[in-house]
């Protein structure tokens, strides 16, 4: 069978830390030089408030609650613009504390047929140990397995994967590629534009092979 | 399971120090996260988690990602770097980031290929992205779309500044008054 064809993709990028929810306004990224001014011809704005922020312009979403930053896009051609965006609001936040990061990459497969479908979630969990308890039709909602790192970064590679509802057989992979930028052991505090400009590219790939890998794997399987 | 080990229900408060560790497979204790798709479920289910009922804050965020208005399926992507601009002529070696392992190239564009805005901001040095695709639109059919936006980064990345550094190096090691090397 030959590979599905990706239908969705998003590539996000999660600080977990303390932030000021209220600074993070469309005009202050164009100030800044982060973006340039005719980005903010296709923003929109719902809410900027001291707890919560969230807007989007035409490529890129941001997200700030007082304990996390998100910026995804859904646009391949963007995930280098979002890593620069990143860098740099967090280059001129300095201070801003920062526990933990997530570089992350979600992609939707259409696999069209309905067999090949039910492959997937029947190799990677297989049914028979249900089948005992739960007699009617089973299927895999959510399946989520977790690595270490394999990098001098202390953190792990947390994969899940599920149907979605993209089309009538399709299935979601989100790979979260999680680091900690507290490493207690070391007491060393990293700093996070450092690590994303170091890694980001290489997490992107690193999700793209695992979500391929997992569904060509799953459904060569014998 | 052993009959030993503790048995988890609703009522039955266990500390973490009383979950056992098996080797080969995640301490219980993994339990934070730099993701947001978890709550997706959280939000669509009638299981109870009773460590989120504290966060009404969580509830309202992340709905699908919808910002184009279409899908861009991209085909090639490069990051270019300006070394010459005359007049209208922005030159510009440009690295294949689909297939790092093609050659670097050099390339002339138009000025008028930069936004606006980018255009402003252009001098030698800077670096853009240039992609090429496909732009399906509803309703417009599909589109071979080209875009090239100017990167805009405060501050050197270390492996630029470790290159930069590496680069002079070289550089000095070349033009040293004894250094009868010739094929570079």
């Amino acid at each position: 069978m030959a590979m599905p064809s990706i239908i969705v993709q998003e590539a996000n990028i999660v600080l977990v830390g303390s932030f000021n929810p209220a600074i993070f306004h469309p005009e202050w990224f164009v100030r800044h030089s982060l973006v340039p001014s005719d980005d903010l011809k296709g923003v929109k704005l719902e809410i900027v408030h001291p707890d919560l922020s969230k807007f989007s312009f035409k490529w890129l979403s941001i997200d700030v609650l007082r304990e996390k930053f998100i910026a995804r896009t859904n646009d391949p051609a963007s995930y280098s613009p979002l890593r620069d965006l990143v860098v740099s609001t967090f280059n001129i936040l300095d201070h801003t504390v920062l526990n933990q990061l997530g570089m992350n990459l979600m992609l939707v497969y259409d696999i069209e047929e309905e067999s090949a479908w039910h492959k997937i979630g029947d190799v990677l969990a297989p049914k028979e140990i249900w089948k005992k308890t739960l007699p009617d039709r089973i299927g895999l909602k959510t399946l989520t397995i977790q690595s270490p790192r394999q990098d001098t970064l202390n953190g792990h590679i947390k994969v899940s994967i599920g149907p979605s509802n993209a089309s009538t057989y399709s299935v979601r992979v989100d790979v979260n590629n999680h680091v900690e930028l507290l490493d207690k052991d070391r007491n060393v505090q990293y700093k996070v534009s450092e690590i994303i400009a170091e890694n980001w590219e290489k997490s992107i790939e690193f999700a793209k092979n695992v979500c391929d890998s997992i569904i060509t794997g799953a459904l060569e399987n014998e | 399971m052993s009959n030993t080990q503790p048995v988890l229900t609703s009522s039955t408060i266990v500390s973490e120090q009383d979950i056992p560790t098996i080797q080969e497979h995640l301490p219980r204790n993994e339990l934070q996260d730099s993701i947001y798709f978890e709550q997706e479920d959280y939000q669509n289910s009638t299981i109870e988690y009773k460590d989120k009922l504290k966060a009404p804050s969580r509830l309202p965020l992340l709905t699908s990602l919808n910002l184009l208005p279409g899908k861009f399926k991209m085909l090639q992507f490069w990051e270019g770097i300006i070394s010459k601009i005359e007049e209208k002529d922005v030159e510009s070696r440009i690295k294949d980031k689909t297939d790092p392992s093609l050659p670097d190239e050099l390339v002339v564009f138009d000025l008028d290929e930069f936004s606006p805005d980018d255009q402003l901001n252009i001098k030698p040095g800077s670096v853009f992205y240039w992609s090429i695709g496909y732009a399906d639109y509803p309703g417009r059919g599909r589109i071979r779309e080209s875009r090239i936006r100017l990167r805009r980064l405060t501050g050197w990345s270390k492996t630029e500044i470790n290159g930069a550094i590496s680069l002079a190096s070289d550089l000095e090691k070349l033009f040293e008054p004894n250094n009868n090397d010739s094929s570079s």
